[in-house]
């Protein structure tokens, strides 16, 4: 797109190539786990078969909750947090912030997990944050997640991974524009079937040119979400704030006004989600609530409400006092007051998840991400293709399809993990979940050693993908005890196994070769003589 | 690809290549201060918090442009001395702050 | 109407521009040994077409619909331009 020397477009095209030749599959397993993940709130919901559909957080809370901040220390009381999961439970989190043996202020507090309906307490943790126990209701989604935030590499390491993983598709996404020769002559261009490597690079370089400002989008918002809190926050702490990154944080979010440590009751929840609920207010229920300095004067009660597709597309927070339930007004998501960075801020949220407006704005962001995995895939088939001479490069190959085909389908074993534990014994789960990846993992590189031949192996990864993927319903089934009639009320649960369904129908079509009818002429046609001497065909 | 074409270099000719360590740790480096500085001289906005979320957003695009700027860069020896001009600019007043010497 | 229902809309109309505009492409008509189009083609018109839809979203402040719109827009082109065409 842009003329370069010959030099430059060398050290373009060996950095585009290198870095995805190096790091292209880990790109993948993070856009393809991200893409999965614009869904986490419908496969929370499913994987548990929406078992918990009691009132919640909108129903009759208060009694309850005054009766668990009389259990708890008092320490505690300095904020409590409560929301929903995607499973249906309440967890309320009582704590304070103090240092942990490393120095570093963390949570610390006792953590109930109740049923939505009964209000019963399912499970007492007490401790900090960061080593309590999972919540098994809540566990597939939150797997799933954390393959993409982090890649489940342990703390900011993994974070760090991702921000990387983020800076390379946005330098090959930057890279492949530079690099494209015809981008706008060639972008109705069908792929070409003169040859199989003219093909791949035809669908690679069609895929990439329409994808391109997303991938920049998607790269560039994920690497700051990565990169924001592990190496943004510390450097600005040290540059401003002589190295307090607990004052950073403070002022960042908001500083809090002044405090007033009289004992004074707590209003209680259920008239200010109420008065949320509003049209004026915020117009949905909470999705979030967080109560600072519960049982004194200074009490504040945030509210924070999820975008709908009417109204707000981005998260909101409102403010009510702790003591009288005052409505206060919202609250920008940072600051004090509304501003430039608060309002940028919350557009980097809309642009990443994707959940700004309902369903429509959801499925669009998992098929960017497909169509990504997609981009990519192609790329790292290419640069094996153009080095079919290499037996080295010929062997590796083979991950290509290993790990292409191998995260879906390990996603999915982890998932049958996740279905079977669940309904047999809660606390099995994060074993079961992980043992069921795992397993995963292990069959897809089985089959990537055992077949040789790329056709045949990516037939049978087709198979069993696509069978994995049609058995995840019927396990459900089975494994719920509940059948179909009573799901009626339960929407996500049927869709989630009618999409499954289709997947895996979709896939088994796919094993069968129908749409295997590209025939590559072997005579060099028109479209690959000298009028185009494109970068590629160098190498 | 290049190995198989210039037989002469080996896989590790990057390492001796300054372009190498100016676009790998100078551009992080240079891209970290360019932030921290950036909290320094930004307007505050209206509620004191713009100097410091807009470095935070922009790291991922500074390193980026710099990171472009040294592979671009047909001229080494110009961005080896780029890059030093950028690093002394946003460094100094980044050293001066966590110093104290601009209270 | 709907948020959803604008922005299908939104597509429609791109959608149908980008086929206009993919059925005349020269190149991808001598590429595939299609006849050549001697007919009249209004190339830069139907990109203009094709973006207002989002120019009138921003006008009418449907900002969720924009983006979905745009976002949209990365997969329809790709979708419109992927197939071969049926000589």
């Amino acid at each position: 797109m842009i003329d370069v020397s010959k030099g430059t477009a060398r050290r373009l095209v060996d950095i585009h190539g290198w870095s995805a030749a190096v790091l292209g599959l880990a790109l993948y397993i993070v856009v393809f786990s991200g893409a999965i993940v614009v869904f986490s709130h419908e496969i929370g919901n499913w994987s548990v078969s929406g078992h918990k559909q009691g009132e919640g957080i909108a129903g009759n809370i208060d009694a309850k909750l005054i009766s668990l901040a009389e259990q708890v220390d008092e320490d505690y009381l300095e904020e409590v947090t409560l929301f929903q999961n995607s499973a249906g439970e309440l967890i309320t989190f009582f704590h304070t912030h103090v240092n942990n043996d490393e120095g570093e202020l963390e949570e610390k507090g006792t953590r109930f997990v109740l049923d939505p309906d009964s209000l019963e307490i399912l499970s007492r943790d007490d401790g900090f944050r960061e080593d309590m126990p999972i919540i098994s209701s809540g566990f597939l989604e939150r797997f799933y997640i954390d393959l993409h935030v982090r890649l489940h590499a342990p703390g900011v390491i993994g974070l760090y991974l991702t921000g990387i993983l983020g800076l390379i598709l946005f330098v090959s996404a930057v890279s492949g524009f530079i690099l494209h020769r015809h981008l706008i002559k060639d972008v109705f261009l069908s792929p070409r079937l003169s040859t199989r490597l003219m093909n791949t690079r035809d669908r690679h370089a069609l895929a990439g040119t329409w994808g391109l400002v997303f991938s920049i989008l998607l790269a560039f918002t994920g690497a700051f979400f990565s990169f924001a809190t592990t190496l943004g926050l510390p450097v600005i702490a040290i540059t401003a704030f002589a190295g307090d990154q607990h004052l950073a944080l403070e002022t960042i979010i908001g500083i809090p006004e002044a405090e007033d440590d009289t004992p004074k009751n707590f209003v209680g929840l259920e008239a200010i989600i109420t008065n949320s609920q509003q049209e004026d207010v915020a117009g949905s229920t909470p999705i979030f609530i967080a109560v600072q300095h519960w049982g004194r004067a200074d009490s504040r009660v945030i509210t924070t409400h999820g975008p709908t597709a009417e109204g707000s597309m981005f998260f909101t927070n409102h403010r009510y006092d702790g003591v009288t339930g005052e409505y206060l007004g919202e609250k920008p998501g940072l600051g004090n007051v509304p501003s430039t960075g608060s309002t940028v801020i919350g557009l980097i949220g809309v642009l990443h998840f994707g959940w700004f407006a309902g369903l429509l704005s959801r499925i669009i962001w998992l098929s960017l991400g497909l169509a990504m995995c997609y981009v990519t895939l192609t790329g790292l088939q290419l640069w094996v293709q153009r080095r079919e001479k290499s037996d080295t490069w010929q062997s590796l190959s083979r991950f290509i399809s290993v790990i292409g085909y191998g995260l879906p389908f390990s996603m999915v074993t982890a998932a049958v993990g996740f279905l079977f534990s669940y309904s047999s014994s809660e606390y099995d789960v994060e074993n079961w979940t992980v043992t069921g990846f795992l397993l995963g993992v292990v069959l897809s590189f089985i089959v990537g050693f055992v077949y040789p031949v790329a056709e045949q192996r990516e037939k049978l990864f087709q198979k069993i993908t696509g069978l994995g993927f049609i058995s995840l319903p019927i396990i459900r089934l089975l494994t719920s005890e509940q059948s179909w009639a009573e799901y009626s009320h339960a929407i996500a649960v049927m869709s989630m196994d009618i999409s499954l369904f289709i997947t895996g129908l979709i896939l088994l079509v796919l094993s069968t070769g129908i749409m295997r009818a590209k025939r590559f002429n072997v005579k060099a046609s028109v479209e690959t003589s000298a009028t185009e001497p494109a970068f590629e065909a160098k190498a | 690809m290049s190995q198989i074409k210039q037989p002469q270099s080996n896989k590790f000719r990057y390492l001796r290549s300054s372009r190498f360590w100016l676009a790998g740790p100078a551009t992080l480096i240079v891209s970290i201060f360019i932030m921290a500085a950036m909290s320094l001289w930004l307007p505050e906005g209206k509620a004191s918090i713009d100097h410091l979320v807009f470095p935070l957003v922009l790291f991922p695009l500074i390193w980026v442009i710099v990171f472009f700027y040294v592979v671009l860069e047909n001229n080494i020896k110009r961005a080896r001395w780029v890059m030093l001009a950028l690093l002394l600019l946003n460094a100094l007043p980044v050293i001066a702050s966590i110093l104290g010497w601009l209270k | 109407m709907s948020v959803q229902l604008i922005t299908l809309l939104a597509c429609a109309v791109s959608f149908t521009c980008l086929v206009y505009l993919r059925n005349r492409d020269p190149k991808r008509r001598r590429v595939f040994r299609l006849a050549v189009w001697d007919k009249k083609r209004y190339p830069t018109l139907a990109w203009l077409l094709c973006f207002i839809p989002g120019v009138v979203l921003l006008y009418i402040e449907q900002y969720s619909a924009f983006i979905m719109w745009l976002a949209a827009l990365s997969l329809i082109g790709w979708t419109v331009a992927l197939p071969k065409p049926k000589v």
